[in-house]
C-alpha cells in the first residue's frame, strides 16, 4: 500500500508543478519578495506569488504562498497552493496544502489535495 | 451441553487465527461496538464506534460513529468523530465529514473532507509566527492580550 501510494504521490505532485510553471509565461506574474509586507487589499486577475507577508485580502486567478509567506486575512483564487502559513479563510476552486503549509481559520474548496506533513486546524466547507 | 461447548471452541479458534481483524463484508449492515482491533475492514455498512490499530473503509464502505484508530484510510464514506493517532488518508474516492484530530493527513486530489480538522501533534505555538510578527501592525502596544487584540482588529480589513 505505501509503495504504491508513495509512487502515485509523485506522479501528482509532477503534474501539479509542470502546470503553474507553464502558466507563468503566459500570464502576468506578481511576486510579492520576502523583504516585502504589504497591509491591505492585493487584488489581481493573473499570478500572484507570495514569499513575504500579507495582513489583508489576497484575489486572483492563481495564488501561490511560498514557504516563507503569510497571509493574516483572505485568499480568494481558482487556484491556490499553500506552501507557507495562513490564518483566516481560503476560498479556492483547486486547493493544495503542500507538507509544509499551516493552516489556520476557514478552508472552502471544490477540489482538495493535502499532503501529509500540512499543520491544519480548520473549519473545512465543500463547495459546489 | 456438549455441542454447545465444541461450538464455543470453533468459534475461539477462528477468532485467535484472525489475529484481530474484522471484516464487514460488501452488503453487510452491521451496527455495533468494535474494540482492541488490530485490523479493521469495512466494505458493508457498519455504524458504531471502532477502536482499531489499522482501519480500511474501501470504495464500497460506509461508516458511521466514532473512530479511534492509529491509521486510517478512506475510500469510501464515513460520518462521524475521528481520532487518528498516527496517519489519515483520504484517497480520491473517500468521503470523510466530522470532526478529525490528526497527526498526518494525506488528502487525495478529488476526495471530499468537511468539518472540523484539528492538528493534535506537538507544536510550540501556532500559527507559529503570526503572532509575534504582530508588532508590524504599527501600534504601540506589546504585551501578548493586546497582540490578540491587533490580530482581531486587523481582520476587519
Amino acid at each position: 500500500m505505501s509503495i504504491f501510494g508513495s509512487n502515485d504521490k509523485k506522479d501528482e505532485l509532477e503534474e501539479k508543478f509542470i502546470f503553474p510553471v507553464q502558466n507563468t509565461i503566459a500570464t502576468n506574474h506578481t511576486f510579492i519578495s520576502e523583504d516585502l509586507e504589504i497591509k491591505g487589499n492585493i487584488i489581481g486577475k493573473d499570478f500572484i506569488e507570495l514569499s513575504g507577508r500579507v495582513v489583508g485580502q489576497i484575489k486572483s486567478k492563481k495564488i501561490d504562498v511560498r514557504v516563507r509567506g503569510k497571509v493574516q486575512g483572505e485568499i480568494i483564487a481558482d487556484t491556490v497552493s499553500i506552501e507557507g502559513e495562513v490564518d483566516g479563510e481560503i476560498n479556492a476552486q483547486d486547493l493544495y496544502l503542500r507538507a509544509t503549509s499551516k493552516i489556520k481559520g476557514t478552508i472552502k474548496y471544490k477540489n482538495i489535495d493535502i499532503q501529509s506533513g500540512a499543520i491544519i486546524t480548520a473549519e473545512l466547507i465543500k463547495i459546489i | 451441553m456438549e455441542e454447545n461447548n465444541s461450538i464455543n471452541s470453533d468459534l475461539e479458534i477462528a477468532v485467535s487465527n484472525d489475529n484481530g481483524t474484522v471484516v464487514v463484508g460488501e452488503g453487510v449492515k452491521i451496527d455495533g461496538r468494535i474494540e482492541d482491533a488490530k485490523d479493521t475492514h469495512i466494505s458493508g455498512t457498519y455504524s458504531g464506534s471502532v477502536k482499531s490499530d489499522h482501519l480500511i473503509i474501501t470504495e464500497s464502505g460506509n461508516l458511521s460513529g466514532d473512530i479511534k484508530a492509529s491509521d486510517i484510510s478512506i475510500s469510501g464514506n464515513f460520518t462521524g468523530d475521528l481520532i487518528v493517532e498516527n496517519s489519515l488518508t483520504i484517497n480520491n474516492s473517500g468521503k470523510a465529514k466530522g470532526n478529525f484530530e490528526y497527526k498526518n493527513l494525506d488528502v487525495r486530489f478529488g476526495a471530499t473532507i468537511e468539518g472540523m480538522v484539528k492538528y493534535s501533534g506537538t507544536i510550540s505555538s501556532f500559527p507559529s509566527d503570526l503572532n509575534e510578527d504582530n508588532n508590524l501592525s504599527s501600534s504601540s502596544s506589546e504585551t501578548p492580550d493586546s497582540d490578540v487584540n491587533n490580530a482581531n482588529l486587523e481582520k476587519e480589513y
